[in-house]
């Protein structure tokens, strides 16, 4: 079901540029309907986070689930799940990085902080 | 423009109603209000119903005409289910409102429903979830508390509040619904249980979360010119505002719902007044976080100075800017689709002054619906008249 996957596919506007998430249907900033899919490098900062405990039906099964809010170098942001390692912990402000594409979206890592930061 | 005036309200009480369907809910909570405002119900020309997911949980659609019916409206009168997630029903009002503001009515019904109780919470959650964008989020396994846990770390990254300070929130509103009848919870929490009890989605907790429940809340609304025919006390609607946020988390602007700063700000321009007119407020706390960006989101506070404002008491019943003297859906529950007229119902309250927590002297109410992850909010602004 998973698939190992290092990128982001984003739909870029052919009209004005503007990177959307994929899928795109309306560029939001020129009404453009015309996209090139393009990837770009799944390296980005958590920009939020939780853990959900209580969970759809559908997810019933995989609680509890990391999950955050990731903010790429261009701005771009997206809803991805977060594998974390034992002992770790999620904070705004953390380097993480895209491993895989799965059913439920994205799935992120955190990239060890130098210097032994945390 | 015309104005507009709320002469009558009616409301179930918010709970676990075992035995009342959605039909019979809605019917009692609209009855109340047509009989409340003395107005003979073959007068009524339009009905506008907020509902958010009485299809996916209980089987019922066309839900507006379906009570019509029971309620014997007239077979003219035009008759609409209107859904904006948990803001269904505080939009429902404002349709009502501003067709009569525009001269098409001069009488309309608008009313809220849900029927929760029936369902797992698995069932709800995953119904509640239909009010995100499926292309982009919904598929992610996020939730709308899950939205909320990502609001909360965001707004205490940025400005510092504390989990205290969210908890806060939940044991003030908790302390309030002892004295309504019309909540779902009528015990009070300590800051120890709610910072004790479990983790729903990090950094919420179950006290940290409003609970599901059935109820129906309604009005009636006619010219403000002619609402002394039916009542001595018609309470006018001086200003509102219906404002788009965004369709995904990831969209936020900041730990803030910006459709609840636009709707404010249309509300306080229509109204001519500012912030700190407002004597109470029914604000959308279906989490505690949520209570803290509402209060900020709407001008009473800074951004950032939620938190603190629950902490130094600002918000209490006897504060300077009370929020949710009647527990708000941390202890009445939220019947989702009900919700923005059940806020609507206790202001009015407020506003005759006969509250079960009056807030003395009230002149002036807001009241606050959101709905989504921050997609769509109503604000109204009320004045007894």
């Amino acid at each position: 079901m998973e698939v190992l996957q290092e990128n982001i596919q984003v739909d870029k506007c052919i009209d004005c540029s503007r990177q959307s998430l994929a899928p795109a249907y309306v560029c939001a900033n020129c009404g453009g309907e015309r996209f090139v899919a393009e990837q770009v490098q799944g390296m980005g900062k958590i920009y939020s986070h939780t853990t959900i405990r209580i969970a759809p039906e559908a997810f019933a099964r995989e609680v509890p689930y990391p999950m955050a809010i990731v903010e790429l170098p261009s701005g771009l942001r997206l809803t991805a799940r977060v594998r974390l390692e034992e002992g770790q912990q999620m904070a705004v402000g953390r380097r993480v990085r895209c491993v895989g594409l799965h059913p439920s979206g994205y799935w992120f890592q955190m990239v060890p902080e130098e210097n032994g930061k945390h | 423009m015309r104005s507009v005036s709320i002469i009558g309200v009616g409301s179930t009480t918010f709970g676990l109603l075992e035995g009342k369907s959605i039909k019979a809910l809605a019917s009692s909570a609209c009855n109340g209000a047509i009989l409340n405002a003395g107005i003979d119900r073959k007068q009524i020309q339009a009905f506008y119903l907020g509902n958010y997911i009485g299809g996916i949980l209980v089987g019922q659609e066309t839900l507006a005409p379906v009570v019509a019916c029971e309620l014997g409206l007239e077979k003219t009168t035009a008759c609409t289910k209107v859904e904006g997630a948990c803001c269904s029903s505080g939009i429902a009002l404002r349709q009502g409102h501003l067709l009569i503001a525009a001269g098409v009515y001069d009488f309309v019904l608008v009313g809220g429903v849900e029927k929760m109780s029936s369902a797992s919470t698995a069932k709800n959650t995953e119904a509640l979830a239909a009010g995100m964008d499926k292309d982009m989020e919904g598929y992610t396994g996020l939730t709308f508390p899950g939205f909320f846990g990502l609001m909360a770390h965001r707004h205490m990254y940025e400005y510092g509040t504390t989990i205290e300070q969210m908890a806060l929130v939940s044991v003030k509103n908790r302390a309030n619904g002892v004295r309504n009848p019309r909540a779902r919870f009528r015990k009070a929490v300590a800051l120890d249980e709610v910072l004790g009890s479990r983790m729903v989605t990090d950094p919420l907790k179950l006290y940290d979360c409003c609970p599901i429940a059935d109820g129906a809340a309604a009005a009636v609304l006619c010219p403000t010119e002619i609402a002394r025919t039916f009542t001595d006390a018609p309470i006018e609607i001086i200003g509102s505002g219906h404002g788009l946020g965004q369709s995904t988390s990831y969209s936020m602007d900041g730990p803030s719902c910006t459709c609840t700063v636009y709707a404010a700000r249309e509300a306080f321009r229509t109204a001519g007044i500012t912030p700190s007119d407002v004597d109470v407020a029914e604000v959308h706390d279906c989490f505690s976080i949520a209570e803290i960006v509402d209060s900020e989101d709407l001008g009473f506070f800074e951004p950032g100075k939620g938190g603190p404002a629950v902490q130094e008491g600002l918000t209490r019943v006897d504060g300077p800017i009370p929020i949710n003297p009647s527990g708000g859906l941390l202890s009445k529950g939220h019947p989702v689709g009900a919700t923005g007229l059940g806020q609507i119902y206790e202001v009015v309250r407020q506003l005759h002054g006969e509250h079960e927590n009056q807030v003395k002297d009230a002149q002036i109410g807001l009241a606050m619906n959101l709905g989504a992850s921050g997609l769509v909010s109503t604000v109204t602004l009320l004045k007894r008249s």
